[in-house]
């Protein structure tokens, strides 16, 4: 839940600034015992939930990519976001899904590149 | 059952559930524990049985290395509102650890301390007779488990005797589970180890505890045919035989018959079983369970012998635990089965409740003698008649005493008589001596003294004569001088015997038996016998005497072994009144006093003073006279009688 411009923090890193939207997911992953058992009731073990951020960023310039992209790039980031359930924030080791962004222009100075997207997925469940 | 909640019954069987896993384990002081994280997987499982004992494992996939050797514990959580609850499934000794390179994880066989008691049987250091809950006591204490159970079926029957081991302490290839196996037949339980690391003689339990499809999968649900109720038990030795039973007319008139078998339990193979059966038959009598084999979603808490319900819509099946395996990894499946026990049909007309019965047959295996004892009516005939039964020694001194029949056979056929010539019928080949009496040439008393006869196979100074006694009426008169035999044998034991008796009073002789030399004294028939251990390869008897014809030798007897045997001759020599067989053939008429003689100097006849009369040559025959008595062919010519006239022809 995105309650303050610092409420989502990357490696030390305020990552709001540079998005223009947050979408926060809570996938359930079911073992594989899960299906209907004799009476047809569906039953099963919930392995648990990992977290997932997935951030819209905005345009961006050169020198804001060259801040945002090795946070990216990292096989783990460690992100901070608060957590409605918890009603606090919460920590959470994260590998990062693939990103991609189209420019059609030179980039320098001012000029921008196109926006893009990249999902956060939470290496454990959620305690 | 394990400890549990019903909150954890109930949480189990839900969408949603969460588990957890650990496993704890101390190195070096250090006490360690092992979560989700480390453990990929876990799986708990056994396989029991009544009347057996039983040994659970536990089979661990885990990323840390755990020695073999270390004793871990395992628990099982579910999380019960917002707090994991575990259940403990015990103690385990990691047997086994292989690493697996492609999932750089290690993969464990681990079992509960039941593993002690997989190592030979020895001896407990008890004194029998002893109860079995003392034997089952000092069996724990040996292996080093402790016993939980203070009363159980058959507790303080007795155990008369080592039935493990032989007579002399070896082993019989028993372990202690082996043992415990048997002690688990004859208590009519199951023997486990519990989650305080102790031995249990463990009953089936009735938990009163009922579940329903909501814990089955909606595949692979099985139930087998109800077994029971059990209304015999019937007590077998080995091969099925011998059968004594206790039962249940009623159950089984009402139910049919349903029989537990205990076969080759050596608690129950002596005569005492009776003292076990009654409380064994107690302990199972009604016994009865429907076999089945399901997978669950999971249950968990239901332990080996627990007696609990599954209903399926509107039918409940009473089942025992008895085989359970527990798969945890990301999620959970329980597959579980009950085998039924194959029921034996017992010829009832060959049993009976005791082995008591007069003219009963029975057959007893008994291991720790290395016998088997068969009694039947016929056995006991023999066993009474067991005086009348001889050893070998006893029939050799009966044969060597009987005063007729058995000595004159052996007298008159070859035998075992090492030593040739004993009777002296063979004089030596260099001095023609005839044998038919009267003859001048037949050595008698008379001629006796000044004639110098040798006789074949013996050396030195010796005279023939005569004893109603001796076995073939002969015997060897020493004279002045020594007189000996000597045979090439192989080493070994061998015995010489023979009778002797003084003829004159004063005189001194001995024998001298390769290096030993014995006094025969005694004014009387005596009889001498000595066993000698031969390392070289020959035996040699010598006679010596100080005066002529002092002392008389008869039955002189050399055989192998240890034991006189009775006189007989060599097996070379056959000798009668008018046939001797030895060297050659000699052949005695006394109508016509001639002698056929058939030997290595030729075929002939001899008359009564030992002239050649015929003799059969390489190309012919040679004789003194020939009468031909009505035709004869000679060298061509044919001589016959016509009338009073005597014709010679040419052919």
């Amino acid at each position: 839940m995105f309650t303050g411009k610092n409420s989502l923090m990357i490696d030390g890193v305020s990552i709001g600034q540079y998005l223009v939207s947050v979408k926060y997911e809570y996938p359930k992953l079911w073992s594989a015992d899960s299906g209907r058992n004799l009476a047809g009731v569906q039953t099963g073990t919930l392995v648990g939930i990992f977290p997932k951020i997935i951030l819209q960023f905005r345009k961006l310039t050169k020198a804001e990519m060259e801040i945002v992209v090795p946070l990216l790039d990292k096989a783990n980031q460690s992100v901070t976001y608060y957590d409605p359930r918890k009603k606090q924030n919460v920590t959470m080791t994260t590998y990062a899904g693939d990103y991609s962004f189209s420019d059609n222009t030179i980039i320098n100075g001012s000029h921008k590149n196109g926006g893009f997207e990249c999902s956060l997925i939470a290496v454990r469940k959620r305690a | 059952m394990k400890v549990h909640t019903s909150d954890f019954k109930n949480q189990i069987k839900l969408l949603g559930r969460q588990i957890d896993s650990k496993i704890t384990y101390t190195i070096d002081n250090e006490e360690i524990e092992l979560g989700p994280e480390e453990l990929n997987s876990i799986t708990p499982h056994y396989e029991a049985n009544i009347l057996k004992s039983v040994m659970k494992q536990l089979d661990v996939d885990t990323n840390v290395e755990i020695p073999e050797g270390t004793e871990i514990n395992y628990q099982f959580g579910l999380l019960v509102d917002d707090e994991y609850e575990y259940i403990d499934f015990g103690n385990y000794i990691v047997y086994t650890s292989e690493k697996q390179e492609d999932t750089k994880s290690w993969k464990l066989i681990c079992y509960d301390k039941m593993l002690y008691s997989m190592k030979d049987y020895e001896s407990l250091g008890v004194e029998y007779p002893i109860t079995v809950k003392n034997y089952l006591t000092a069996l724990c204490t040996k292996i080093g488990l402790t016993l939980a159970t203070q009363e159980f079926v058959n507790d303080d029957t007795e155990i008369q005797n080592e039935l493990f081991l032989d007579n002399e302490g070896n082993s019989l290839g028993y372990t202690y589970r082996d043992v415990l196996d048997q002690i688990a037949g004859a208590t009519a339980s199951t023997i486990c180890i519990n989650e305080n690391d102790e031995l249990e003689v463990r009953y089936i339990t009735d938990t009163e505890d009922t579940i329903d499809e909501e814990y089955l999968k909606d595949i692979h649900v099985n139930f087998a045919e109800k077994y029971g109720p059990i209304n015999s038990v019937v007590f077998s030795r080995s091969e099925e035989s011998d059968n004594i039973y206790r039962k249940d007319d009623e159950s089984i008139e009402e139910n049919g018959l349903h029989e537990i078998k205990i076969t080759d339990n050596e608690l129950l193979n002596f005569n005492n079983r009776d003292e076990y059966i009654d409380e064994v038959f107690e302990q199972l009598n009604g016994l009865e369970y429907y076999g089945n084999d399901f997978s669950s979603t999971g249950i968990g808490y239901y332990d080996v012998c627990d007696k609990y319900n599954i209903t399926v819509e509107d039918k409940t099946y009473p089942c025992v635990m008895l085989n359970d395996e527990f798969q945890v990894s990301q999620g959970l499946v329980e597959e579980v089965h009950t085998d039924v026990p194959e029921e034996a049909v017992t010829d009832y007309t060959k049993a009976d409740k005791t082995d008591r019965r007069i003219n009963q047959t029975y057959l007893i295996v008994d291991k720790q003698e290395g016998t088997i004892t068969a009694l039947t009516s016929r056995t006991e005939d023999l066993e009474s008649e067991v005086g009348n039964m001889y050893t070998v020694e006893q029939v050799n001194t009966l044969i060597q005493n009987a005063e007729t029949g058995v000595t004159n056979t052996f007298a008159e056929a070859g035998g075992n008589n090492i030593f040739r010539n004993t009777g002296l019928w063979f004089t030596a080949q260099s001095t023609e001596q005839s044998l038919i009496p009267g003859s001048s040439t037949y050595p008698s008393e008379d001629t006796f003294a000044g004639r110098t006869v040798t006789y074949e196979f013996w050396n030195g100074n010796l005279k023939k004569g005569e004893d109603d006694k001796a076995a073939n009426g002969r015997a060897i008169l020493l004279q002045d001088d020594v007189c000996y035999q000597e045979q090439t044998v192989a080493n070994g034991k061998y015995t010489v015997s023979f009778k002797y008796k003084k003829l004159v009073a004063l005189a001194t002789a001995s024998v001298k038996i390769n290096d030993n030399t014995y006094t025969l004294t005694g004014d009387d028939y005596k009889e001498f016998e000595q066993t000698i251990e031969v390392n070289s390869k020959h035996i040699n008897v010598t006679f010596s005497c100080n005066i002529a014809n002092g002392v008389e030798i008869f039955d002189l007897m050399v055989n192998a072994g240890s034991v006189k045997l009775a006189y007989s001759q060599n097996q070379n020599e056959t000798t009668t009144d008018t046939v001797n067989i030895s060297k050659g053939i000699t052949i005695t008429s006394t109508d016509t006093d001639t002698t056929f003689k058939a030997n290595a100097d030729g075929i002939r006849t001899l008359d009564r003073n030992g002239n050649e009369l015929t003799k059969f040559t390489d190309i012919g025959m040679i004789a003194k006279k020939v009468i031909v008595q009505e035709e004869s062919q000679i060298v061509g010519t044919l001589w016959q009688e016509v009338g009073e006239q005597t014709w010679i022809t040419k052919l």
